[in-house]
């Protein structure tokens, strides 16, 4: 079990996910604690399903489903990635450099998943879990039916965010111009704040001053004639 | 359901090997359908004729129904171009004759001819298959053009066969075509609606009324930009499309950005396409890539 | 002298003044668990023609008829298909919709039997994994509780896009049933009128689905098949589609089939029926070559070996039972019959699975009502039926002349409607005439009229006579 000093390197170059994904597993299997993926090219699928100790950086962009279903990796795309980066990850930490496409962060129940750059479409959709940072915008329906987990988003928020969320927080520090339905806009409180400023400065993101914070309403908690206006409308 | 690409050089004076340009994206796209592929690529204007590309599904061999169709035509003008290559023809015909009247007679009393583009530039040629089957049929791989659009067929509601394909062109109207990734939900009910109005559809495929509802209001007055944006409030489902016209292609995104699409561009040249690793395939290098967020719509013309 | 006689309005009758009143009061939708409870076409509507003088039976009793079934060896993708030992499986009902003990007793049985569980939605019961031999683990568009080491332990996994009791619309759990422990599990809050989402939360539409199938294959190494379970919707488009996303099994839910929670107006007025549903997906399947190749489990209202048979001789590879295996644990038995008074109801109609209240401890979190479901007698009620099933499947399967019960053939049936022989394509009884290819002809033959007399520019409709 050599451990090699630069880190061992997968060269994706003109090979499918599966034969990519095959030389990861075989190298953490070797004892591998340090991988690079040179020439993604925007695969799909790479680094899915993986559950050891180990640090993955991908030099280049990544495609959809990135880290899926992980538990416990340490993943950096030193580009863009796709949707569904991190799905339904249980621990770990996910680091994109670029944007991420629609769902990033779907129903994840533990873990970090970072976006330095825009987030798409429902992002962190259904999480159970875990914390999300986005360092510039997010798009429609972000932090739909959110359960558990926090969310930090340093740019705008697009239509619908936090719509239906059953609990869990998403501080905005960027416009909020629509928030969905049931998602109650209020203040962080002392502790909201310094989580933050944690966060963000163990990533290196700039802190960019004056979050809101949204959390449930709990009126979509039980089925109640009296809300009915909630049940009805959606953006 | 699909994959969409499209491809424009920026500059007006410029042309390229924009076929397989299109195609090579095709070909990674290829992984969300090979149901049916297609193109819709510009290549030089013809000044006073139009250019057709048919579909020969009738009687006889191809050259029997290039001949017949030769017949049809010849009151209407000067045939320039007559060449059929396995079941396709590319004609081009000097004629004052209308879009409309010059594409009936290609096809009057000859079942299974069917023209799938008529126009000043615009050539649609598609096929059941993946991207490799337009590359060997009909030697697009060497299409020299402006700019262009593409498909790659995942079949949801509408039959497997090559009409069904995209690209569909908004006939009669000349060098407009739509390719679409998504399903149209109030198609029937819009369908109807513009059928009373006299507008005609050719096939079942919800993705055709796009092309024709664009096609009007660019006709009405509309700006494309226009068009587009009046789209993602009358159109119904789910959609990312790209539109061509001669001056360049447009692109839509639904409400609740189902469909993905990613944009990269230069200082020459824009290319979009589903995924990223379609670009990244075609192109290499280091792209400056971008992802329209719902309800965006972008032109670019050249 | 006046007789007054009294009269129910059809449109109006009490069940629907019942109902409009009770929604005076709710400000909603009803929920309630079962489904459909209307008559709709069924495999009643068909009846089997056994061998007599033109073919020769097999001796019920004494000569084999086999009845293991291999789910997931015929696409090449799954290095461990599964094998069952009957055609007949259990479906997917959530830990949180069933109680622990009902879980866990399903799972017993199934070991006995030698057949698979599934889960359901609410993640994987670590105890009905332990009880379970065959496991099929659900994907779910809520991802309650989804978790890859739950998954990597399963023997199947079952991307669900809908449910025949409610397809296109998301599950339910009611406030009462989510308790500490299930809102543990489910990350929800206690208490909650729990809604699941209908839509997967990171993928969209069918040309995701490629690409989700490939990652769920690609987390379990390949191992294990992958089932697309779909309510009987648009079935021959999503059949169609199934395949082309690369499922290796479609799981086919009919309108018949129940939920322990949903708007009633769904289960009355969604989904068509599991017969003719089975139809199309086979021809669907036929159409694009699949056939023999992709799977399909049935499921919706299956209740006795005559189901069974008749869906196999449709073409299905197996079925999955639900309610049926409910009812063999003891939903609806006349126990406790206070309590279902209670409730408003009684034994042989008794819907509340979603009150939490089941007076049989089945569909309960109640940990007083649960302790009547007792474990050990439960799995052996629910084997002996899972066992009489089987022997009514082998029974008529031999009375057919055949040695294995997936040789039996549509040819096997014939249809007492009018109805049921264009729905199933089986010839009306007394009959040698397949309606349904009349009518498809009678279809196609009015298409080609319209198109010649169609008079303008050409359409693609002509082209296909």
């Amino acid at each position: 079990m050599a451990a090699v000093s630069t880190g061992a390197v997968v060269d994706a170059t003109g090979k499918e996910t599966r034969e990519i994904n095959r030389e990861i597993r075989a190298l953490i299997a070797r004892g591998e604690k340090t991988i690079r993926v040179a020439n993604p090219g925007a695969r799909h699928n790479l680094a899915v399903g993986l559950d050891s100790d180990v640090s993955i950086t991908f030099e280049g962009p990544a495609g959809y489903f990135l880290g899926g279903m992980m538990d416990g990796p340490r993943l950096h795309v030193q580009g863009n990635c796709g949707w569904s980066v991190g799905e339904d990850m249980l621990s770990g930490e996910i680091v994109i450099d670029g944007y991420a496409g629609n769902s990033a962060a779907a129903a994840i129940r533990g873990g970090t998943v970072v976006i330095r750059g825009d987030a798409g479409a429902r992002s962190g959709v259904s999480m159970k879990g875990g914390l999300l940072i986005v360092g510039g915008s997010v798009g429609y329906m972000t932090g739909f039916m959110m359960q558990k987990g926090t969310m930090i988003v340093c740019g705008d928020a697009g239509p619908a965010i936090g719509d239906s969320m059953y609990n869990g927080h998403i501080f905005v520090a960027g416009s909020v111009d629509q928030p969905g339905n049931d998602a109650v806009v209020g203040e962080p409180t002392d502790e909201d704040n310094a989580m933050i400023a944690e966060a963000l400065s163990r990533y290196n993101i700039p802190h960019p001053g004056g979050f809101k914070k949204l959390s449930s309403g709990g009126r979509l908690w039980n089925f109640s004639k009296k809300e009915i206006g909630v049940w009805i409308e959606a953006l | 359901m699909c994959g969409v690409a499209g491809f424009l050089y920026k500059d007006p004076g410029r042309s390229g090997p924009v076929g397989q340009t299109v195609l090579r994206m095709l070909d990674v796209l290829g992984s969300r359908g090979v149901d049916g592929t297609g193109v819709a690529l510009y290549g030089p204007p013809e000044r006073d004729a139009l250019v057709l590309r048919v579909k020969l599904g009738g009687r006889g061999s191809g050259d029997e129904q290039a001949a017949r169709i030769a017949d049809r035509l010849e009151s209407m003008g000067t045939i320039r171009h007559c060449e059929v290559r396995d079941d396709y023809l590319r004609l081009v015909i000097a004629t004052a004759g209308s879009v409309a009247r010059v594409a009936e007679a290609v096809e009057q009393g000859d079942p299974g001819v069917e023209v799938f583009s008529a126009g000043h530039a615009m050539e649609v040629v598609k096929q059941v298959g993946p991207a490799q089957v337009l590359r060997d049929r009909y030697c697009l791989s060497t299409f020299e053009g402006t700019h262009g659009i593409g498909h790659t067929r995942l079949a949801t509601e509408s039959r497997v066969d090559i009409s069904h394909c995209h690209p569909f062109w908004a006939r009669p109207y000349a060098d407009i075509s739509v390719v679409h990734n998504g399903q149209i939900t109030n198609y029937r009910k819009m369908r109807r609606l513009m059928e009373m109005r006299g507008v005609h559809f050719c096939t079942d495929n919800d993705s055709e009324i796009i092309a024709l509802y664009i096609a009007e209001q660019l006709a009405s007055g509309a700006k494309l930009q226009q068009a587009l944006e009046r789209s993602v409030d009358d159109l119904d489902g789910t959609f990312t499309y790209l539109i061509s016209t001669p001056d360049g292609i447009g692109m839509a995104k639904d409400f609740f950005a189902t469909k993905p699409l990613i944009v990269t561009e230069t200082d020459e040249w824009v290319a979009v396409a589903s995924e990223e690793v379609a670009l990244y395939e075609t192109f290499g290098g280091v792209l400056r890539t971008y992802q329209p967020p719902a309800r965006e719509v972008q032109v670019w013309l050249r | 002298m006046d007789r007054s006689v009294i009269r129910h309005s059809a449109t109006f009758p009490p069940e629907v003044i019942e109902d409009i009143q009770t929604k005076a009061e709710l400000g909603h939708y009803r929920i309630r668990g079962w489904g459909t409870i209307k008559k709709v076409p069924n495999f009643d509507d068909l009846t089997f023609i056994p061998s007599s003088l033109s073919r020769v039976p097999l001796e019920g009793y004494r000569e084999k008829c086999v009845t293991r079934t291999v789910i997931g060896d015929r696409t090449g993708r799954a290095a461990r298909p599964l094998v069952l030992e009957t055609p007949i499986t259990i479906t997917g009902m959530s830990y949180g919709a069933l109680s622990r003990n009902a879980k866990v007793a399903l799972g017993k049985a199934a070991t006995r039997v030698g057949t698979s569980t599934t889960t359901g939605d609410g993640g994987m019961l670590p105890a009905e994994r332990e009880a379970s031999h065959l496991l099929v683990y659900q994907v779910l568009p809520s991802r309650y509780g989804f978790n890859l080491h739950h998954m990597r332990q399963a023997d199947a996994i079952e991307i669900c896009i809908g449910q025949g009791a409610k397809p296109g619309t998301g599950g339910v759990l009611l406030g009462e049933k989510v308790s500490a422990e299930i809102a543990g599990i489910r990350d929800l809050p206690v208490g909650v009128d729990q809604r699941s989402p209908v839509r997967h939360p990171d993928w969209i539409g069918p040309d995701d689905l490629i690409i989700k199938i490939e990652e769920l294959r690609e987390a379990t190494d390949w191992q294990i098949p992958v089932y697309v379970k779909i309510g009987a919707s648009r079935v021959a488009d999503d059949v169609k589609l199934a395949c082309k996303a690369g499922a290796d099994v479609i799981v086919l839910d009919g309108m018949e089939a129940s939920t322990a929670a949903s708007p009633d107006l769904l289960m009355e007025h969604t989904a068509i029926p599991t017969m003719p549903a089975l139809v199309e997906a086979v021809e669907a399947l036929r159409e694009i070559q699949m056939l023999g190749k992709v799977q399909v489990i049935v499921s919706g209202g299956i209740r006795t070996g005559m189901d069974v048979a008749k869906a196999l001789a449709l073409g299905a590879d197996a079925v999955s039972i639900g309610t049926a295996a409910l009812i063999a644990l003891n939903c609806n038995r006349p126990i406790y019959v206070e309590d279902y008074h209670a409730l408003g109801t009684e034994p042989g109609a008794c819907h509340l699975c979603h009150t939490g209240r089941c007076p049989v401890g089945i569909t309960t979190q109640d940990p007083e009502l649960m302790q009547r479901l007792e474990i050990e007698p439960a799995a052996d009620r629910v084997t002996n039926y899972l066992n009489s099933l089987t022997m009514e499947t082998q029974m008529i399967a031999r009375a057919c002349g055949k040695s294995n019960v997936h040789d039996l053939e549509p040819e096997d049936l014939r249809a007492l409607t009018i109805e049921a022989s264009i729905m199933s394509g089986c010839p009306l009884a007394g009959t040698e005439v397949n309606l349904r290819e009349v009518v498809k002809k009678l279809g196609t033959l009015a298409e080609q009229l319209s198109a010649f007399s169609y008079n303008g520019h050409g359409s693609a409709t002509a082209a296909h006579a």
